[in-house]
């Protein structure tokens, strides 16, 4: 299936989805990509020169741990993981993200 | 916290850049592979997939770049490479890396170095607890300021008006320069330091041994003969003996009890060490009797609690001290004209206001002669720098082809320039750090109280130096380097004129000029040295002794009395007294005598002036060689009579174009002017204040209180030496006489202009070397430039003779021109040396003449070497060169 041009993120989004899509478990880069997509219903679509800078940061951050493991058929590959930190950062851009989308949704409804 | 964290994190990253620059491309290739799986699996085939592929990930390097940024940001890396780069290029030249360092470094050393010792003089604290609260306290009276202003009176009342647990204390001495306050300890002359008890509480100095001064121990009237023994005397002459507290040291043979032995952290509160410290009212205990406190003299200092501002203490003492010096019965110091202004300043080594300003001229000197060693040394490494430059013209040509901006090839050329000022300054750093000390010592001229040592100060000094100079010899290089076209320096030709040389050249005028400066400031200062060994003052300096006779404490002011008025009635009267000067005041006593207010008959109060009064014996004008101008000699018989003697400058002043002789004034007493002397300095001002002081000579025997007389004899004359030992020994047998020959008294006064001289010379023979190099770097560039055209002269006929014409002119102009600014800065500052010329005129022209024919000689040897390379070329080699 051909996938149509990426979608703008709204700025600030793409470290709370990556930190989201992290704490479901380890994974690698390649599965960050993978699983934004299928989550989405191919609608985000994460490119590479976005997605690893951001994984940069939160690793930067403290957000992110990152570990050399083995992917499902054998290569090594660098599974990232949520730090406590990064746990507590989820729900705390979680929660303003809400508020945003909410003020939007208020702002958008009176109309 | 965070942000530490990070910053940490940043670090470890910093630390593995290379690993963590190979798992970031192993994890992109990793989700390369499973991107082209990805691909693969849904449709299209093998070639096409794995270029889908590069195109959804497009360009790796640059994302890897992207990833890396988030750690290392690019400026920063992009320096790190300009530093890697900067040092390799270094390590290519070695020679010239080092070459540069060390005239640049040693430059920046000596500028640090003197800038280390104004630092722990002036700028720091005093090494005690808590510096911040601790205020040295100073009046501000007719517009001048002073410390050692308090009289015991008033530091007593202001200390009682201090608020709750602010603390004043009183000190006397404690810079060491006063005669009259050092002691004897056997035979050892110690600097003493007289405080009140509460010192070493209020500022926070633990004992290394025994304890502190006790209230009780300072009593006025009934003080305790006790002592604090400084750490350095402890281990110096008494071997560090711990059982030292509670023994008897003898101070000018009176026994004091040592009660302890101050820390090794603390020798005083100036630049000079202290040796002892003596409670204040033990002064009356030894034989101090032209030292007291009643009229001043004590400086002070208050402790601030963290709850009273400075200004509460300053308005507390200010108005204690103006209330005594304005009711006049209720001081003994009686009413003083000008209203006083209580100042409170940080602590520092050398606060004395007054010697403060002189002091600050000295370093401004030293300052600027060692900063124009430093301008010299940059303009060098300028000069070298725009030859590189030149040399690598094609290198840069190169990179700014390739897309380098002018900006960032400036900046690693500053990067270059910068590796070279920063390990300068490393180097510059070390040397004031084993050099200051040793200058602060030197110029001291007495040990000092703590090592000068450079602190934060300095290196933010060294550091701001260290930019300076880099800006100052590879900015201009730098942009002059990368003005050129490209393509010409692709060619890597400039044609036979096209060398800019203009820069070089002007870096060349200014050094000439600098030079000129420091080697004039040199030359003036030796030659005004040296003149003041023969200085002609006037009177006989040389092969004349000094005596002078000091009593113990035991004797009071009555018993002193008897004993000066005794001992100059048996001097005067012996049989050698024509052989012996009488006086009260010796030659080059120091600041200024007893004066007389004088005034001419019919004069009012209010218009008189100020004359230096002597009393002499007859036998004084004979022993120094004073001649008589007109009018007859003192005579024995004349005391009593209201007759004196006056010198030449008194006579110019009072009677200008008449006879002095017969004229009458009154000066404490009507008095009658029998001759007139020819002028001898014998305060040793005149190089300074351009002649001698009006004088006045009364006989001996006509103040009411009888001064200590002093002794002057012609060298040799031991027999008459030990004769007048005997005599006041006969009268007092613990008189103590000291016989030091004049020489030695003027010596000691010109101590300081001979370190100058030296100092400045050091720095002039520094700048003519460094010099020499700039001229021989100008004219061997000059030479390697012009090759080609050398041998095109020389195979069209040129002889050696034409080609070194043509080789000097090119840079004679600048030369010539440094020289003029050179010389009408001189003029300047020759004038302000003018205190340490000893009467050499500021426009000397043998010494001007002196500076350009060691110019002259140092630039022909510079200018010979690469001139005669030039003759050497063979114009069939030098055609052929492609450099050229």
């Amino acid at each position: 299936m051909k996938s149509g041009p990426p979608q703008d993120l709204l700025p600030g989004t793409l470290d709370l989805l990556v930190l989201k899509t992290v704490a479901r478990g380890a994974v690698h880069g390649y599965g960050i990509a993978q699983q934004l997509r299928l989550l989405s219903g191919d609608v985000l679509q994460v490119g590479e020169s976005s997605l690893y800078p951001a994984l940069q940061r939160l690793l930067l951050n403290g957000y992110l741990r990152a570990e050399w493991g083995s992917s499902e058929n054998n290569r090594r590959a660098r599974f990232y993981s949520l730090t406590p930190a990064g746990r507590k950062q989820l729900v705390s851009e979680r929660g303003e993200f809400e508020r945003m989308v909410g003020a939007i949704q208020r702002v958008l409804a009176t109309a | 916290m965070n942000a530490v964290a990070r910053l940490l994190r940043r670090l470890r990253y910093l630390l593995r850049l290379r690993s963590r620059d190979a798992e970031l491309a192993e994890e992109l290739e990793f989700h390369r592979e499973l991107k082209l799986r990805e691909l693969r699996a849904t449709d299209t085939g093998a070639d096409e997939a794995s270029s889908a592929t590069r195109r959804a990930m497009g360009n790796v390097t640059l994302m890897r770049e992207d990833a890396r940024a988030v750690w290392v940001r690019p400026w920063l890396e992009s320096a790190m490479q300009d530093l890697a780069y900067a040092f390799r290029g270094l390590r290519r030249q070695p020679r010239f890396a080092a070459a540069a360092i060390a005239t640049l470094g040693i430059a920046i050393g000596v500028n640090a170095s003197v800038f280390t010792t104004f630092n722990s003089t002036f700028l720091r604290a005093w090494p005690v607890a808590d510096p911040a609260t601790l205020y040295q306290v100073s009046t501000i009276r007719n517009g001048r300021e002073r410390i050692s202003d308090f009289s015991l009176e008033e530091y007593r009342a202001s200390a009682e008006k201090l608020p709750p647990g602010a603390e004043l204390v009183a000190m006397a001495c404690t810079e060491g320069f006063y005669p009259g306050c050092d002691v004897r300890l056997d035979d050892a002359l110690l600097r003493p330091a007289y405080v009140s008890a509460n010192a070493f509480h209020a500022l926070r100095v633990g004992m290394a041994r025994g304890q502190a001064f006790f209230p009780e121990q300072d009593r006025q009237g009934a003080p305790d003969a006790v002592a604090i023994l400084g750490y350095a005397l402890w281990q110096r002459k008494f071997a560090g003996d711990p059982a030292m507290v509670g023994r008897q040291v003898r101070l000018d043979g009176i026994p004091f009890t040592v009660v302890g032995v101050a820390p090794a952290g603390f020798a005083g509160t100036s630049i000079i060490r202290t040796d002892i410290w003596l409670p204040l009212a033990s002064l009356s205990l030894l034989r101090k009797r032209d030292v007291n406190w009643r009229n001043g003299g004590l400086q002070l200092v208050v402790r601030g609690t963290a709850g009273t501002s400075p200004q509460d203490l300053r308005g507390g003492i200010e108005s204690v001290i103006r209330g005594m010096r304005t009711r006049q019965p209720a001081s003994a110091r009686g009413a003083m004209e000008g209203t006083t202004t209580v100042r409170l300043s940080p602590t520092s080594l050398d606060p004395n206001p007054v010697k403060r300003l002189m002091a600050y001229a000295l370093y401004g000197l030293m300052f600027v002669g060692s900063g124009l060693v430093i301008l010299l040394a940059c303009a060098n490494l300028a000069s070298l720098h725009l030859a590189r430059a030149a040399a690598r013209a094609r290198e840069i040509a190169v990179r700014a082809s390739i897309g380098a901006s002018r900006a960032r090839i400036v900046r690693q050329l500053l990067t270059e320039g910068f590796v070279l000022a920063g390990a300068a300054s490393a180097l510059g750093l070390v040397v004031a750090w084993l050099a200051s000390s040793q200058l602060l010592a030197w110029m001291a001229d007495a040990p000092l109280s703590g090592d000068s040592l450079p602190d934060i100060t300095v290196f933010g000094y060294a550091v701001v130096l260290a930019f300076g100079t880099c800006l100052a010899f590879s900015l201009a290089p730098a942009l002059q380097a990368t003005r050129r076209s490209m393509g010409d320096g692709l060619r890597g030709r400039y044609g036979f004129a096209g060398v800019n040389l203009s820069l070089r050249q002007k870096f060349l005028g200014a050094q000439v000029a600098v030079s000129v400066i420091v080697l004039c400031g040199a030359v003036f200062l030796v030659r005004g040295a040296a003149r003041a060994a023969t200085y002609d003052f006037g009177f006989g300096v040389a092969d004349v002794s000094a005596i002078n006779v000091t009593l113990p404490a035991t004797q009071d002011s009555m018993q002193s009395q008897a004993f000066a008025r005794a001992l100059t009635t048996a001097v005067a009267t012996s049989a050698s007294r024509q052989f012996v000067g009488i006086t009260t005041r010796l030659p080059f006593e120091g600041g200024q005598g007893h004066v007389e207010l004088l005034l001419r008959p019919g004069q009012d109060s209010a218009s008189g002036s100020y004359v230096q009064t002597l009393a002499v014996s007859p036998g004084y004008f004979d022993v120094l060689h004073v001649r008589l101008a007109a009018g007859r000699a003192l005579a024995e018989a004349d005391a009593g009579r209201g007759v004196v003697l006056i010198n030449e400058a008194l006579a110019r002043k009072l009677w200008p174009g008449t006879v002095a002789v017969g004229q009458a004034f009154i000066a404490g007493t009507p008095r009658e002017v029998i001759g007139v002397v020819r002028d001898a300095d014998t305060d040793g001002v005149a190089p300074q204040e351009g002649s001698a002081r009006p004088m006045i000579y009364e006989p001996l025997g006509e103040a009411r209180v009888a001064p200590m007389p002093s002794f002057l004899v012609r060298s040799g004359a031991e027999r008459l030496i030990a004769d007048i030992g005997e005599v006041a020994r006969r009268l007092v047998p613990e008189a103590r006489v000291t016989v030091e020959t004049l020489s030695r008294r003027l010596g000691r006064r010109q101590d300081e202009g001979r370190r100058l001289a030296l100092l400045v010379a050091s720095l002039g023979v520094t700048a003519l070397i460094l010099v020499s190099i700039g001229v021989f770097g100008v004219f061997a560039y000059v030479v390697q430039q012009r090759t080609r055209e050398i041998g095109i002269r020389m195979a069209l006929g040129a002889r050696g003779g034409d080609v070194v014409r043509v080789i000097i002119a090119s840079s004679a102009r600048p030369m010539l021109i440094g020289l003029g600014l050179g010389f009408l800065a001189s003029l300047a500052e020759t004038r302000l040396l003018r205190w340490y010329l000893w009467g050499l005129s500021p426009l000397d022209p043998v010494s001007y003449v002196g500076v350009v024919v060691v110019l002259a000689v140092a630039a022909l040897i510079a200018v010979w070497l690469p001139a005669r390379r030039a003759t050497r070329i063979d114009p069939v080699v030098a055609l052929r060169t492609d450099d050229g």
